[in-house]
C-alpha cells in the first residue's frame, strides 16, 4: 500500500468530517482550509476536490451542493447516517442467507457492504445452503427506478421511441425481466415497461412525493404475450393433450371449457394478440390444436402452410 | 491477499467498521478482520490513519482515538462517524429484491425472521414495507418445488416424471438432486442424472411429479455452472436468417455470431442442444427464418415439422 493512497484516504476522512461538522454549506476554498492535505497548487487542489466529492457521491454520501457566487457544499448528519433497524441477530442470519442465496448484480450494490452497514457484516461466512440458489438479471437504470418510486419522484425516459412521462409505483422481476409498473402521464393510463427496453437516460420531473401509488393497482405482473393488446378479439378454443395440459396448468390460470376421457383438455383462451397466440399454440407442436374461432384455426394453417414450403 | 484495494474501498470498510466498533466500546481484531473481510495488517494500517483523521484544528480533542491494544481494537471519539452511512439505492434494491425472492419461495416462513426483517430494512431504507419491488424466481408447480427442495437438502435422490422438450417425451428419471436454482425466471434442477450417468439441468416446470426416494447420494464438491443453457463442444450450428421481426432471437440464446446483413436483416449462428428445441422455434418463427446452414437433418427441420403439424388441420 502506497503512500498515496494512505494520503487520499485520511483526506476522504478529513473532508466527510469537515462535510459533517459544518453547520451551513462550505465553499471549497474553506473546506481546503480546514482539510490542508490538498496540493498547494491550486488547479491540482480544485482537481482532487471535485473528485473527493465523486468519489463520496458515488459511495453514496449524500453531498449537497449549494449554488451561490461560489457552490458550497455539506452533509447533512440525518441523510447521511442509517437509522438503526433495530435487527435481532436471527433477522441478521436470515438476511445474510438471503444475500448468499439469491445474486442479484448492480453497480454499487454490494452485499457485502450493505451487511457491514447494517449487522456488522458477519463473524463466520455464510453460505447459501446446498438447497438453492437465484440469480436475477441486473440493469444500469435499476437503481435510479428505485429511488424514484421511493420517493415518489416522476421521470421521463424514452420508450418504444417515443419520450414518455411516468409515476413510477412498483418495480418487479417476472419470467426473468425488470418491469416497472406505472401511470403514463403521456397517455394518462396505467403501464406496464420493461426495464431493458428503455432508451436512454431516466430524469426527474418535478418534485418528490408528487403522487401515490393507488391502492388498486393491482399486480405488477405482464399479462401472457397473447393478452397484449387493445381489446379482446377472439375466444380462442385450444385442444391440449393429457401431457402438456398437466403443465400448463401449473404454468398459468386457464379456462378449462372441456375435459375429455382421455385427459385431454379444450381451454378458452382470450386472445388480444393474435401472432402471440399463434406462437404459443405452435410451440406445443403435437400437443395442441387451435379448434376455433375459424378465423385462429385459418391463420394457423396458412402460417404453417408457408413454413412447410 | 494480492488483491488490490483502493482508497474508495477502505473509506467505505472504515465508515462501517469505526460505528460497529465504537459502539460496541471495543472488539476483538480477529472478528473484526472477519467481519469487515481483512487483514490484521490492513486493518492495522487504517487505524493509523484513523488515528490522525479528524477537524480543524486538529487538537487532540479533534481527532478519533483509535487503537490496538491485546488483540482487541478500541475506537472512541468517532463521533462524525457514529452511525455508518445509509444503504445506496442499488444497495436497499439488492437487498429488498433478494430477500422477496426468497419469500417467494415455499418452504419460507411468510411471518418468519427474513420477513421481519425485510420489514425493518425498508424502513431503514426509506420503503414502504411490503411495497415497491416484487420477484418472482420463476413458475413452477409449488408442490413440485417443495419435494425437489426437500429431496435436495435431505441428501435423497429424485424419481421424476419429465418432460424432455429438447426430445418431446416424457420420461422417468432418477436424478441426485444437487442443486435447486432460477435463473432467466424459470426454476432449474441441477443433478446427476443415472440413466445417462451425466450431469445436467432440469426445467423444473416441466416435472409432472417428483417422489422423493430413501436412496442417499453424495454431492460432489463442483456442481457446475448454474446458467439455463451451457454451450456443449459437440452441440450443432444452424445459420439462421432473420427478418427484422425476428431479430429478438439474437438477443434471447446465446449465439456464436451475429452478421447484419442489412435492411434490418440478422444472420446468425446459433447452437442447437435438442433438435426439439430448434423445431418449436422454427415453426413459430415460420417465415420470418430461414435455416441456410447447418446439418442436413436440422435444415429441414422447420418444414418437416410444419409439413407434419398441418396434417392435423387437414
Amino acid at each position: 500500500m502506497g503512500t498515496e493512497q494512505d494520503r487520499k484516504l485520511e483526506r476522504l476522512l478529513d473532508l466527510l468530517a469537515a462535510l459533517l461538522e459544518a453547520r451551513d454549506p462550505k465553499a471549497r476554498v474553506e473546506l481546503q482550509r480546514l482539510v490542508p492535505l490538498y496540493p498547494e497548487d491550486d488547479v491540482a487542489a480544485r482537481r482532487a476536490f471535485s473528485r473527493d466529492i465523486e468519489a463520496l457521491a458515488r459511495m453514496g454520501v449524500p453531498v449537497e451542493v449549494v449554488d451561490g457566487q461560489v457552490p458550497a457544499y455539506r452533509v447533512q448528519r440525518e441523510a447521511y447516517e442509517l437509522p438503526d433497524p433495530g435487527l435481532t441477530d436471527e433477522e441478521a442470519a436470515a438476511l445474510h442467507l438471503a444475500l448468499a442465496t439469491v445474486e442479484l448484480d448492480l453497480p454499487e450494490g454490494s452485499p457485502a457492504e450493505s451487511l457491514w452497514k447494517l449487522t456488522g457484516g458477519a463473524a463466520e461466512r455464510i453460505t447459501a445452503p446446498s438447497g438453492s440458489t437465484a440469480r436475477l438479471p441486473g440493469s444500469e437504470h435499476l437503481a435510479m427506478l428505485w429511488a424514484a418510486v421511493n420517493a415518489r419522484q416522476p421521470v421521463r425516459f424514452g420508450y418504444k421511441a417515443e419520450l414518455r412521462e411516468v409515476e413510477p409505483w412498483q418495480l418487479s422481476c417476472q419470467r426473468g425481466h425488470w418491469y416497472l409498473q406505472g401511470l403514463d402521464r403521456s397517455r394518462a393510463a396505467q403501464r406496464l415497461f420493461r426495464v431493458d427496453r428503455i432508451e436512454g437516460l431516466i430524469s426527474p420531473v418535478g418534485a418528490a412525493g408528487a403522487f401515490f401509488r393507488p391502492a388498486d393497482a393491482g399486480p405488477a405482473v405482464p399479462p401472457p404475450p397473447w393478452l397484449l393488446g387493445d381489446e379482446v378479439r377472439y375466444e380462442a378454443r385450444l385442444w391440449v393433450d393429457a401431457d402438456q395440459a398437466e403443465l400448463i396448468r401449473a404454468a398459468g390460470s386457464f379456462e378449462v371449457e372441456e375435459r375429455r376421457p382421455d385427459g385431454s383438455v379444450v381451454l378458452s383462451v382470450p386472445v388480444a394478440n393474435p401472432e402471440a397466440f399463434r406462437s404459443f399454440a405452435l410451440t406445443l407442436l403435437d400437443h395442441a390444436e387451435v379448434l376455433g374461432p375459424p378465423e385462429a384455426r385459418a391463420d394457423v394453417v396458412a402460417w404453417l402452410e408457408t413454413t412447410a414450403r | 491477499m494480492t488483491r488490490r484495494t483502493s482508497a474508495d474501498d477502505r473509506l467505505r470498510r472504515l465508515l462501517a467498521l469505526v460505528p460497529w466498533v465504537a459502539a460496541r466500546g471495543g472488539a476483538d481484531v480477529e472478528e473484526v478482520c472477519a467481519r469487515f473481510g481483512c487483514t490484521e495488517g490492513e486493518l492495522r494500517a487504517d487505524l493509523e490513519l484513523l488515528f490522525v483523521c479528524g477537524v480543524h484544528p486538529f487538537t487532540p480533542d479533534a481527532l478519533v482515538e483509535a487503537w490496538l491494544e491485546d488483540g482487541r481494537v478500541h475506537i472512541s471519539y468517532a463521533d462524525w462517524f457514529r452511525r455508518p452511512l445509509r444503504l445506496t439505492p442499488a444497495q436497499g434494491l439488492v437487498l429488498m429484491a433478494t430477500a422477496r425472492a426468497l419469500l417467494s419461495v415455499p418452504g419460507t416462513d411468510p411471518t418468519g425472521p427474513l420477513a421481519r426483517a425485510l420489514d425493518k430494512v425498508a424502513v431503514a431504507v426509506g420503503a414502504e414495507p411490503g411495497e415497491g419491488v416484487e420477484v418472482e424466481l420463476g413458475e413452477a408447480d409449488r408442490g413440485v418445488l417443495a419435494d425437489l427442495q426437500t429431496a435436495s437438502a435431505a441428501g435423497r435422490q429424485v424419481e421424476l416424471a419429465y418432460y424432455s422438450f429438447g426430445s418431446d417425451r416424457f420420461t422417468t428419471r432418477l436424478v441426485d438432486p444437487w442443486l435447486l436454482f432460477s435463473s432467466g425466471g424459470s426454476w432449474y434442477l441441477r443433478g446427476l442424472d443415472h440413466q445417462t450417468r451425466e450431469a445436467r439441468h432440469f426445467r423444473v416446470d416441466r416435472v409432472r411429479s417428483a417422489r422423493v426416494t430413501d436412496q442417499p447420494f453424495e454431492r460432489p464438491a463442483e456442481l457446475g455452472p448454474t446458467e439455463a443453457y451451457t454451450r456443449r463442444p459437440g452441440d450443432p450450428v444452424v445459420v439462421l436468417d432473420l427478418d427484422p421481426a425476428a431479430s429478438w432471437v439474437a438477443g434471447s440464446h446465446p449465439v456464436d455470431g451475429v452478421d447484419e446483413l442489412g435492411g434490418g436483416r440478422l444472420r446468425i449462428h446459433l447452437p442447437v442442444s435438442e433438435p426439439g428445441w430448434l423445431a418449436r422455434l422454427l415453426v413459430r418463427l415460420g417465415p420470418l427464418a430461414t435455416v441456410v446452414d447447418g446439418p442436413p437433418e436440422l435444415v429441414d427441420l422447420g418444414r418437416v415439422t410444419a409439413a407434419r403439424l398441418l396434417e392435423r388441420y387437414r
